[in-house]
């Protein structure tokens, strides 16, 4: 008989919600001291044994998780992702997680390629992919859906997959809103300077092309003219970016702002620093130590951020609990974009969700 | 002997890290099942007692919190502050906190006057103060000095008062931000317009006075010469807002862009949408409906939020934390400042803080 005993009637035992109950049994959220001692004095009295079986199974059971991204430099997008991973991995801690970290250069399709030959031959349980080839991610999903291991998508997600979810922000609404932020800032008639990163392999980046995606549909639906200009640079060579700029300030007089796509803004933000250029403005994407510090420093004038932390916090939580306690999963997951100035990057908390 | 066991030596025989069992102690933070249950069996095997003193206190004894901030209205920035104190009661349910929430006419010093002298009438264990005119908030602040009430400010702090916390955003950066953004965005030469409230006692708010302070100095500060001129309107009295609009943009001023330093930019979005204005921009502060109406439908280009939820649980947390664990209190305590433009808002949101 004591084990009909419902959750609603825990509660009203212990005089709290429902709602506390279930936070308690599940560890959620935060419950009051005073709430948590109330409801387990009353869990004892009735011998409720919340999912012993579970509990036992996922102490001995070790689950192996794969994580592939682009190399993770210190200061960058990349490490802000794993860092979010770690923060969800401590929270866990007593469930037996094996972390295998395989990056690959974002830069070169090649070593894409090696990488997730690699991770086919793993036996995992589960995969956190921050994709950057498309056509590479989809031979490796495909075989990892044959193979029926769950994966998870982070930074952004592709079309013919079936993840378990995405955590991602909205690239085309970012390339959008780099376009209207660029477009109301820049005098006008002004040229607008465009990254174009110099990749090995044909393809580009999955978010870069959307992001260019929703920058020219943003000036086509707005009717505007302004010239918009290639600026090529290179991840992989740093020491040639400095020649290529220079070649391009010198043939181009009429720039009023620049956007990059990616997360390297802060190399032309070092550029315009040392070069004392201060009348084009710059708007970058994520919160790298580089671009924080143009930001700081007033040589970029607007930095999206798209919570790489909360990404990856969220995808090992939402991994480690369909594993665990075969949860449904809602697929889709945008965070937030958070647009930074230097008035306001000091106030900006990063894990503020961790809290 | 068993007394002087310390949450280390807890943690060792649980396996797990000193700060997992802090939160189960405490009843904070999200802990996995499994660590929740190692941690529980041995402060069982080792009869630890966690609080219980203080723990039998707080379930007898009632605190009465007198909640004072300008009259609520749906959809506007005091509900969400209301909102987030909800939120964090509803963390502490076990614990009896009688709440009294006394509001004030926000455009008339007389009302806030009588609120005040009340509220300083009044036996409580501490107050929530949402200020609005400074020389009153400090003249009641001295007065639960001298009673020995703590209490909280949220929204803004007052100069000479020694609350327990405030829990704000910086409103001279906000200002000076406010600045920068219209500037940045009207064509060069146009004047600039700023909304006025006008109110029954000749004083201004608080951090209508910070915000323009900081627009302000960041036009002296960069040289900028544009004209800026204000609009009067009486915020108390909503049939003379159109006439009071008309009135000045009959006047004859090329203006470029408005400002409104307090939350009722909604008023301009709608006159701009009656009358068919396209072409000035304006900038606002708060995420009440009538602003977010306008940030949707293109009336206003940039938003500034400044978290009041998170504002108001921080503020209500801290004090039940305070009133029953007497814990030491960190003072000085910012909010984000959150830039949204019609592209971001709809992927913003408003309780990040609590998963």
């Amino acid at each position: 008989m004591q084990q009909k005993i419902r959750i609603k009637d825990i509660a009203e035992m212990a005089g709290v919600s429902p709602g506390t109950v279930d936070r308690i049994l599940h560890n959620r959220g935060n419950v009051s001291e005073v709430a948590r001692i109330a409801v387990e004095e009353v869990l004892e009295k009735v011998n409720y044994r919340p999912n012993i079986h579970i509990t036992g199974l996922s102490l001995k059971k070790r689950y192996k998780v794969v994580i592939t991204t682009p190399t993770v430099t210190e200061g960058e997008y990349w490490e802000s992702i794993h860092s979010g991973i770690l923060h969800a991995l401590e929270e866990y801690e007593n469930i037996r997680v094996q972390i295998l970290v395989h990056t690959y250069n974002e830069f070169d399709i090649n070593s894409c390629r090696d990488v997730y030959d690699k991770i086919l031959s793993l036996d995992a349980d589960g995969v956190i992919i921050g994709l950057t080839f498309k056509e590479e991610t989809k031979r490796l999903t495909d075989h990892l859906e044959e193979k029926e291991i769950p994966y998870i998508f982070v930074d952004s997600t592709m079309e013919h997959s079936s993840p378990l979810a995405f955590f991602t922000s909205d690239h085309y609404r970012c390339g959008y809103l780099m376009a209207r932020l660029i477009t109301s800032i820049i005098p006008k008639g002004s040229d607008i300077g465009m990254s174009e990163a110099v990749r090995v392999g044909v393809q580009r980046a999955n978010t870069s092309t959307l992001r260019k995606k929703g920058f020219n549909d943003y000036l086509e639906e707005h009717d505007i003219k302004n010239t918009v200009l290639k600026i090529p640079y290179s991840a992989m060579e740093p020491e040639k970016n400095d020649a290529w700029m220079a070649d391009f300030f010198q043939k181009e007089h009429n720039v009023g702002g620049i956007v990059f796509f990616n997360s390297r803004g802060g190399v032309l933000a070092d550029y315009f620093f040392r070069n004392n250029i201060t009348h084009i403005r710059l708007i970058g994407v994520d919160l790298t130590t580089s671009n924080v510090n143009g930001l700081r420093e007033g040589t970029i004038d607007f930095l999206i951020g798209q919570e790489p932390e909360h990404q990856g916090f969220l995808a090992m939580k939402t991994l480690i609990e369909y594993l665990v306690y075969k949860k449904p999963v809602k697929v889709h997951n945008h965070v937030q974009l958070d647009i930074l100035t230097r008035e306001t990057i000091d106030y900006y908390s990063q894990f503020i969700h961790l809290s | 002997m068993q007394r002087k066991i310390r949450i280390k030596d807890i943690a060792e025989m649980a396996g797990v890290s000193p700060g997992t069992v802090d939160r189960i102690l405490h009843g904070r933070g999200n802990v996995s099942e499994p660590a929740r249950i190692a941690v529980e069996h041995i402060l069982q095997k080792v009869n630890y007692k966690p609080n219980i003193h203080i723990t039998g206190l707080s379930l007898k004894r009632k605190y009465k919190v007198v909640i004072t901030t300008p009259g609520l209205m749906a959809g506007e920035y005091w509900e969400s502050i209301h909102l987030g104190i909800e939120h964090a009661l509803e963390e502490f349910e076990n614990i009896r906190i009688e709440c009294v929430i006394m509001t004030y006419n926000q455009y008339d010093i007389y009302s806030c006057r009588d609120v005040y002298d009340e509220i300083a009438g009044m036996d409580s264990d501490a107050v929530i103060i949402g200020t609005t005119f400074k020389e009153e908030t400090a003249r009641l602040s001295k007065r639960l000095d001298e009673k020995e009430i703590p209490y909280v400010f949220v929204d803004s702090t007052v100069e000479n008062t020694s609350p327990l916390a405030f829990f704000t955003s910086d409103h001279y950066i906000c200002g000076y931000l406010i600045a920068k953004l219209i500037t940045s965005i009207i064509p060069e030469g146009s004047d600039i317009g700023m909304l006025q409230a006008v109110r029954v006692g000749d004083e201004s708010a608080n951090t209508s006075i910070l915000r323009k302070s900081g627009f302000t100095d960041y036009l002296a500060q960069k040289n900028i010469v544009n004209m800026v001129h204000k609009i009067p309107f009486t915020a108390m009295d909503p049939v003379r807002y159109d006439a009071q609009l008309d009135q000045f943009f009959s006047e004859g001023h090329t203006i470029g862009g408005v400002v409104v330093l307090n939350s009722r930019g909604g008023i301009l979005a709608d006159y701009f949408y009656r009358k068919g204005i396209r072409d000035i921009r304006l900038v606002c502060v708060d995420l009440t409906t009538p602003n977010v109406w306008g940030l949707r439908n293109g009336f206003v280009d940039f938003l500034i939020g400044q978290e009041p939820e998170h504002q108001g649980f921080l503020a209500m947390k801290t004090l039940i934390t305070y009133l029953i664990y007497r814990k030491p209190v960190q003072v000085r305590n910012y909010v984000r400042l959150d830039i949204l433009t019609r592209e971001t808002i709809d992927y913003y949101k408003r309780f990040n803080f609590m998963n």
